[in-house]
């Protein structure tokens, strides 16, 4: 079997090498090749990998997943994305189709010159120079055989530049929309988002498939925030069941800037979020939120690596994490501090509920400290829902499910209350409401 | 009329008897004050009312309005009007009181047949019943007790019984730990309550309290028995005499 898809995607790489060979710049071709070749040389992982030690990848291997080309795939599949809008109409929106930016769907309302935001193949041929300075740049190909694989292959994704000095008062939405009616498709987004000095940007990412086949998407985004840059970046993964996520974001930030996310793992089969960020100078702020809320047999592993390269720089991290029935989840959180890196402060924070005896929980903090003058703090809890507040509530009269519901609540809450985009924030406590089958009831905090 | 009848209650916990046979009944209209030395059962007694289930009920009948209330889960006893006033209250964050008591007010009116309180008259009620034990609006948009001092959460159990208005209140040492203006507050609260149709036991370790909130009867707990039960002026002859002269009077007539 593991032969079999190894012979696929080098047939795929021939054929796509000699599609693209001369059609993009010569230099980025190289990359692509020497992409290739680390990627047969690591080949996909297995448990025997650090990396991936408690993530059961062979969900790969068990379907027949297969790389397309542009003229394989099926855009006349989405006739219609209303649907998957979370602000209606008023949606500066890109919409990437098995990875390729869609012109028809995709519809941005701001003055472009205060932001490009368009399909990186495009910009590929024609802010060359640009590119090169970045893409490829900060997610490593030589050691992850998944940015490798995405690397070799990069075709198209979105490209998102805002200028200097600029806020971007509208978040933007990238919705990934793939399509699985006939064949179930390895999808290969590659994003590049650039946030000009002192400029602010807030984007937010979701996921939906159209057909029933299995999708296995790898995307990779590079982000790069220059001096006093502040950028927010949520994703909502919310899916089918038989949906299978390997995402690689690498954040490179400049001085003073900050870099929020909030990565909400909801529902899906694998969901794997390997999230860095590296501070480039001084005086950058990191801050990594996620929630992961499954059931079933969904899994999430959220591997996260801040790399205090320079010195004053601050991290946060909190992650959260509801597990039911046989669900699995991971959360490996690095922090490596440089020995240059001195008054560093990282702090980092993982919590989980464990619904069901069956549900696993494996929490890992890292933390590798060769400057002196640090200040870090990690801790994790794993348990149940504490006894003596679910004791109070019944004595208030309050059922049982309506009480684990509130506490559950209350638990998910610190977590979803960090989004600060109004129409976001609604659409994930509506999913986590829908979860607690009490309809929104709790989240009634402002009265 | 009789709202609770406790007989011959004998209680263990983890095979150890702490309850060996209380004996006590509560008409509608009644204030009655239980006291006793540290140890002798009083929460004890409070949690097998409020329907904790980690106590071994090993004899003895309880009833409340009729009802086997030892049957009852305790999410049912709340609902049918009893009401305890923690010893220590939990915090819970991310759950604000005003949320919490909604919740919990929703239920009941459930349970009654009621439609869902309206918004406009729930935050009425609410600043009713916080004026009346002077907690600040604020307060009720924080989280349930997080962070509050021990007679702010005190309070907030006498506001949450505000709320509810239960039957049958059960207020184990809502005093102790309380200066003396907050100990007026606390006993007017329950004073503002007290009705022909609901009655109280105010479990308390110290006398003070009784200057404030008169009860009917004065009930003394020792080693998981009623020593002595008496009028209010008991309370008076303990404070004088000390708990010493009713463990003498135990252990002459064993
Ligand atoms: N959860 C428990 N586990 C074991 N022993 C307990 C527990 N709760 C109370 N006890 C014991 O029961 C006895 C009565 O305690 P309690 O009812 O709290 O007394 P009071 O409220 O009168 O001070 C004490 O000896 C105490 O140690
Ligand atoms: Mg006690």
């Amino acid at each position: 079997m593991k032969k079999d898809l190894m012979n696929k995607i080098n047939s795929s790489f021939l054929d796509f090498s000699k599609k693209v060979n001369g059609k993009y710049p010569k230099k980025f071709n190289e990359i692509r090749k020497n992409a290739f070749k680390n990627f047969n040389s690591l080949g996909f992982p297995t448990r025997a990998d650090e990396e991936w030690k408690y993530a059961d990848t062979s969900f790969i291997h068990k379907n027949d997943f297969a790389i397309f080309l542009d003229e394989e795939i099926d855009y006349q599949a989405v006739s219609d994305i209303s649907d998957f809008l979370i602000n209606g109409n008023n949606t500066n929106i890109v919409v990437l189709i098995n990875g390729r930016f869609s012109e028809k769907f995709s519809k941005i309302n701001i003055e472009a010159e205060k932001i490009k935001i368009g399909s990186l193949t495009e910009a590929l041929n024609y802010k060359a120079a640009t590119i090169d300075k970045h893409l490829a740049r900060y997610a490593s190909f030589e050691k992850d055989p998944f940015v490798a694989l995405n690397t070799a292959f990069v075709t198209d994704g979105c490209y998102i530049r805002a200028a200097e000095g600029v806020i971007i008062e509208n978040p933007i939405h990238i919705l990934y929309i793939n399509t699985a009616i006939e064949n179930a498709p390895i999808v290969q987004p590659r994003n590049l988002i650039i946030v000009g000095e002192c400029s602010q940007l807030k984007i937010y990412e979701t996921y939906h498939t159209v057909g029933t086949k299995p999708v296995f998407q790898n995307a990779v985004t590079e982000i790069f925030l220059k001096r006093f840059a502040n950028f927010e970046h949520y994703k909502v993964q919310h899916n089918n069941s038989n949906t299978y996520y390997i995402d690689t974001t690498q954040v490179r930030q400049k001085r003073a800037s900050i870099y929020t996310s909030n990565t909400f793992s909801l529902k899906g089969s694998f969901q794997r979020n390997t999230h860095n960020a590296y501070h480039d100078d001084e005086l950058c702020q990191s801050n990594f939120y996620g929630m992961y809320y499954l059931e079933g047999t969904d899994f999430a592993d959220n591997h996260t690596l801040i790399e205090h390269a320079k010195a004053n720089c601050t991290s946060n991290e909190l992650y959260k994490g509801i597990i039911d029935d046989k669900a699995n989840a991971v959360f490996n959180g690095k922090i490596y501090v440089y020995k240059d890196a001195q008054q560093t402060s990282a702090y980092q924070s993982n919590k989980n509920i464990l619904l069901s005896n069956d549900a696993v929980i494996n929490t890992k903090p890292q933390l590798e400290i060769f400057a002196d003058d640090v200040k870090c703090s990690h801790g994790a809890t794993c348990g149940n829902l504490d006894k003596e507040q679910l004791f109070y509530l019944l004595s208030r009269g309050i059922s049982e499910e309506k009480a684990k519901s509130l506490l559950l609540n209350a638990f998910a809450s610190e977590i979803v209350e960090k989004v600060s985009i109004a129409e976001l924030r609604d659409y994930v406590k509506k999913l986590v409401c829908k979860r607690f089958e009490t309809e929104g009831i709790y989240f009634c905090e402002g009265m | 009329m009789e709202l609770l009848k406790i007989e011959n209650l004998k209680v263990n916990i983890n095979k150890k008897p702490i309850l060996n046979g209380i004996n006590l009944t509560i008409n509608a209209g009644e204030i009655h004050a239980m006291m006793g030395p540290n140890g002798s059962g009083k929460s004890t007694l409070a949690s097998v009312l409020s329907g904790r289930t980690e106590f071994e009920v090993t004899e003895g009948k309880v009833s409340y309005l009729g009802k086997n209330l030892l049957e009852m889960p305790a999410v049912d006893r709340a609902k049918e009007g009893i009401f305890l006033a923690f010893q220590y209250p939990v915090e819970i964050s991310g759950v604000t009181t005003a949320n919490f008591m909604k919740t919990a007010l929703n239920e009941k009116r459930k349970h009654l047949g009621l439609e869902p309180i309206d918004a406009m008259d729930f935050l009425q009620m609410m600043k009713e019943k916080a004026a009346l034990v002077e907690i600040k609006n604020d307060f009720l948009h924080r989280s349930v007790n997080e962070g509050f001092s021990g007679g702010e959460k005190k309070r907030n159990e006498v506001f949450q019984m505000a709320m509810l208005e239960p039957r049958l209140a059960v207020l184990d040492e809502t005093d102790s730990g309380l200066d003396i203006d907050a100990l007026k507050i606390v006993a007017n609260g329950v004073n503002r309550l007290q009705s022909k149709d609901n009655g109280f036991l105010v479990i308390t370790h110290y006398q003070r309290l009784l200057d404030y909130i008169v009860p009917d009867f004065v009930h003394v707990l020792y080693q998981g028995r009623i020593a002595k039960s008496g009028p209010k002026e008991l309370a008076l002859e303990l404070e004088e005499k000390g708990y010493d002269w009713i463990k003498k009077e135990v252990a002459s007539q064993m």
